[in-house]
């Protein structure tokens, strides 16, 4: 079992939904983005294009930022997701270096969302639920709480939205699919085959879990 | 597909144009570069010392690597008291930061028990053979972490590891004439060591830059900023300049012209040290790493 995600560009629009309901789910503190959305312009005015590339934690197979952390912090499940122990984390940030695809973010200091008027009870409530350590990297864990107790409950990510990482079930244009990329008989291999997926940059050798598609 | 402005200056332009590495140049992360100065230029020293019988420059070098280089990394890390687990993890096979740990760790160790048993006139050979291959481990372990990220054309080079060694030599060899100088105690002929590493290390630069050119379009992109463009200085004017140039030139005044006073060394010294930090800065400041999103394909691929 390898759990991965497949994004279509040609469906994406580029609204940050994504990106808003990673930051409500996870409570993520201000300046940190867990998902992001590349977007460029090429061209001027009449044949001007604007291109969008949804970007997150590839949860590679061969994750170099795994290899390269000193104290076992950063760790690959059995079933393909990268997360971090943040009690193990020294913050040495060779992680963040080593990722080619930068999607991890140093927390170095708790700051406030409205500067200079303290924090905001929406700002407490996340802290208690979800208590970041500052001096440690953060990146995306494909919403693993989710899955764990979805998988417990006998829900199927990627199927049942209880299971499912929450940028997928929020995409407004159902650019995002999520399920067992090892199973071929999945939704999300079927797809992958179809539509002749590739991953972001797989020259780097590090195997992506995230397919893109321009279907 | 280079860019007109290759280096990404607006947020949403983050990773769609070449975007330098931050983490370990700016910020707290200019703690790094001092810290890897210090580690690496206290073992050469250290190695410099042993090979010329000097103990009060050995403990300079135990000093410089373990207080001032291991403080400056316990400062860069956010979670200095957690340092414990990285050698107490078996993150040592495949992680150099842990290896490198482990190396500073026991060139600490063995070259202070070293010189704990030449002071109490036991001293054991055998201590300062150990002691010397965990210095050399210490020196070269930075460059073969940063030859591992891949994603930076400008350290994923096999020539890194060795222009590391030998800009940490040339920097033991400077911190070694300096005390020589100021104490007056201690003195080597360094003079066939001082006016060869220059030459060394503008040699192994040039084929490391040259290397980086054919390194696909990053490498290509790297070359030019560190030559020609935004970091040019940081080369010529920081490195060239005062590391090689400078000292061929007083070197040439000195063996033709009319003998030097000792003022002149101390200048020297300072300016081959100050060029091996600004070689260093410059190895950390220009690392980039390539756009993401691949835009002429993309492109055409939308335009269809």
């Amino acid at each position: 079992m390898r759990w991965g995600m497949l994004i279509n560009l040609k469906m994406c629009v580029a609204c940050y939904a994504c990106v808003a309901k990673c930051k409500q789910e996870h409570f993520l503190p201000k300046d940190i983005l867990w998902g992001k959305i590349l977007t460029a312009e090429t061209g001027e005015f009449q044949s001007a294009s604007k291109q969008a590339y949804p970007v997150l934690c590839n949860h590679c197979e061969n994750p170099i930022c795994v290899e390269v952390c000193p104290t076992g912090a950063t760790q690959k499940r059995d079933d393909g997701i990268v997360f971090i122990d943040a009690d193990k984390c020294v913050g040495c940030r060779s992680c963040l270096i080593a990722c080619p695809y930068q999607v991890r973010t140093y927390y170095s200091k708790r700051k406030e969302y409205f500067t200079g008027q303290g924090f905001t009870e929406f700002e407490n409530i996340g802290e208690k639920l979800f208590p970041y350590q500052t001096g440690t990297v953060v990146k995306c864990n494909f919403c693993v709480e989710k899955i764990d107790v979805g998988i417990k409950r006998g829900l199927k990510p990627g199927i049942d939205r209880d299971a499912t990482p929450g940028c997928v079930n929020v995409c407004p244009a159902k650019a995002r699919y999520f399920g067992d990329i090892e199973d071929p008989s999945s939704e999300i291999s079927i797809l992958i085959r179809k539509w002749n997926a590739t991953p972001l940059r797989p020259d780097y050798g590090t195997e992506p879990s995230v397919y893109y598609a321009n279907k | 597909m280079i860019q007109n402005k290759p280096i990404q200056n607006k947020p949403y332009e983050f990773m769609v144009k070449y975007t330098p590495q931050r983490e370990w140049i700016e910020k707290q992360g200019i703690l790094m570069w001092l810290s890897t100065f210090f580690v690496e230029v206290g073992a050469a020293t250290f190695f410099f010392a042993s090979i010329f019988g000097s103990y009060v420059i050995m403990v300079v070098g135990i000093f410089m690597c373990a207080v001032l280089g291991g403080g400056l990394l316990l400062a860069d890390l956010g979670r200095p008291l957690r340092v414990w687990r990285i050698l107490f993890s078996s993150c040592w096979k495949t992680s150099w930061i842990a290896r490198g740990m482990w190396c500073v760790s026991l060139f600490i160790i063995f070259s202070g028990i070293y010189l704990l048993s030449a002071l109490s006139s036991s001293s054991i050979p055998g201590l300062l053979i150990v002691a010397n291959v965990f210095a050399f481990c210490t020196i070269i372990y930075f460059g073969f972490l940063l030859s591992y990220v891949n994603g930076l054309a400008l350290w994923n080079s096999a020539l890194l590891p060795i222009l590391i060694l030998v800009i940490s030599l040339w920097g033991g060899l400077n911190i070694y004439k300096l005390i020589s100088l100021v104490t007056v105690i201690e003195s080597a002929n360094l003079q066939f060591f001082s006016k060869i590493f220059p030459l060394i290390v503008l040699f192994i630069v040039i084929c490391y830059l040259v290397g980086i050119n054919y390194q696909g379009e990053a490498g290509r992109v790297t070359f030019g900023e560190i030559v020609w463009r935004k970091y040019a200085p940081l080369l010529w004017i920081g490195f060239v300049l005062p590391g090689v140039v400078f000292p061929i030139a007083l070197g040439l005044i000195d063996r033709h012209i009319v003998s030097l006073p000792n003022i002149y060394l101390y200048i020297l010294i300072i300016f081959e040290l100050g060029a091996n930090l600004s070689l260093r800065y410059c190895i950390l400041r220009c690392a980039m790493y390539e756009p993401l999103i691949p835009i002429k394909s993309y492109v055409t691929t939308a335009q269809k």
